[in-house]
């Protein structure tokens, strides 16, 4: 967890709760464990502030903006730890076409690859008529469906409750815009 | 945009964007609010498009969240006065209780002097006690209070640092004018005048301006392909596709190379 981050919508930061932890940490201990235990997500603890930043000189309508999602210190210690758990399995789930966000993948091996199919075209071994679609696709991970995650999860033969403990996660979410 | 056209439309068009409004930083600090505006170009009026400076908008008094200053860490009663308030709320549930605690805290602050006042405060006394003959000077008293004023310099950093949000600025680096000039830059570039509803209306009033975003985020995060998704899951098309691709590479790449 960055250091200087921006804290979530109450207020406090990581460094506030490094500084205090001889006397806060017990009652994070204990409201992130009754988490993993009963997998319900405590009122308010993952309040949402959506910040819209700028992504052009000039913004005109609200695609302009890339929103970006302040979370509470606590609530980012739960999906942490879930992110963690699911982290070293994720080269197994994930295709290996798929470059993003996976440590030891880039997403540059991906454009080399685009790069050498283009120019596999052009050779005068190749033979066969094809064709290349470009597909501007707009950011997809903050729009899954839920029913879409529980049902990929199981499909994956994930243990019941952790895919709870997900589901906990998103389902409870709740979002404020700050302009 | 452009905003001068020679208007050989036909031949060869030009269109440059020549008028600009420059301000140095301390002209902006002075009209935090101003804004340029670009108008439309009637060529039979004038071969330039008017240029507008507003010095004020609408007044956006943005209620102040709570927000943890990292500087209140160095405030020697912080510890014990954010423990016991802490302590008090044991009943209630973790948010509440970080709720209150803020509360306090708000409280808590508005007795601080102001950190800049604090340091205009301690430059006078050192200055007047060096003023003092050198016979009556108090040495120890001069110290504490430098000692006091290197500990206010250092809070007035986090202050800045916390704001300016730039990475690189190492502990120790106390240029405050330019923090002040990176922390206002950043809050012009990120303050929003007007945005454009999906019905192509623009928005200039803060309360309609909230409303735009509120309704664009609404719809993008409400459900939508509900019935789309057992279709994928069953019949797993994207990973077709992708495949598909994958042995593109392998014949390809690899192969070329196997063949020589």
């Amino acid at each position: 967890m960055k250091k200087n981050a921006s804290p979530g919508p109450d207020g406090f930061n990581v460094e506030f709760y490094i500084a205090t932890w001889s006397w806060i940490g017990d009652d994070v201990i204990n409201l992130v464990r009754t988490f993993f235990i009963f997998g319900v997500m405590p009122a308010h603890i993952n309040a949402t502030h959506i910040v819209l930043i700028p992504k052009k000189l000039v913004s005109m309508v609200p695609a302009d903006y890339r929103p970006i999602r302040l979370c509470n210190v606590v609530y980012k210690l739960i999906a942490k730890s879930l992110a963690n758990r699911l982290k070293s399995h994720l080269p197994d789930y994930i295709h290996p076409s798929q470059q993003a966000f996976i440590q030891g993948r880039r997403i540059s091996n991906n454009i080399i690859i685009a790069q050498e199919i283009t120019h596999s075209f052009t050779l005068s071994s190749w033979k066969h008529q094809s064709f290349m679609l470009k597909i501007d696709l707009a950011k997809a991970f903050n729009r899954l469906e839920w029913k879409f995650i529980i049902q990929a999860l199981t499909r994956k033969r994930l243990h019941r409750h952790f895919i709870n403990l997900i589901h906990a996660c998103i389902s409870s979410l709740t979002f404020s815009v700050v302009t | 945009m452009y905003i001068w056209t020679n208007r050989h439309f036909s031949s060869k068009p030009i269109f440059e964007r020549l008028d600009r409004c420059l301000a140095n930083a301390d002209w902006c600090a002075s009209f935090p609010i101003s804004n340029v505006y670009n108008m439309p170009l009637i060529h039979t009026i004038s071969d330039h498009a008017p240029i507008l400076l507003s010095m004020d908008g609408p007044v956006r008094r943005i209620k102040r969240t709570f927000k943890f200053e990292n500087w209140w860490l160095k405030e020697q009663d912080f510890q014990q006065f954010a423990r016991n308030e802490w302590r008090k709320t044991t009943h209630i549930s973790f948010s509440q209780r970080t709720n209150k605690l803020a509360r306090g805290l708000k409280v808590w602050c508005r007795k601080k002097k102001p950190l800049q006042q604090e340091l205009t405060d301690l430059e006078e006394q050192i200055n007047n006690l060096q003023m003092q003959p050198m016979q009556q000077q108090n040495f120890s008293l001069e110290n504490s209070l430098v000692n006091r004023y290197e500990n206010n310099l250092t809070k007035l950093t986090d202050y800045y640092m916390q704001r300016a949000n730039k990475e690189w600025i190492k502990d120790g680096d106390r240029n405050t004018s330019f923090f002040h000039r990176a922390i206002h830059k950043r809050r012009r570039n990120n303050t929003i005048f007007s945005v454009m509803d999906e019905n192509n209306v623009v928005h200039y009033m803060p309360k309609q301006i909230s409303n735009t975003f509120v309704n664009y985020f609404r719809h993008i995060f409400a459900s939508s392909m509900l019935t789309l998704i057992g279709h994928i899951l069953h019949h797993n098309s994207p990973m077709i596709a992708m495949s598909t691709l994958t042995r593109c590479r392998t014949n390809k790449s690899f192969g070329r190379h196997s063949k020589r």
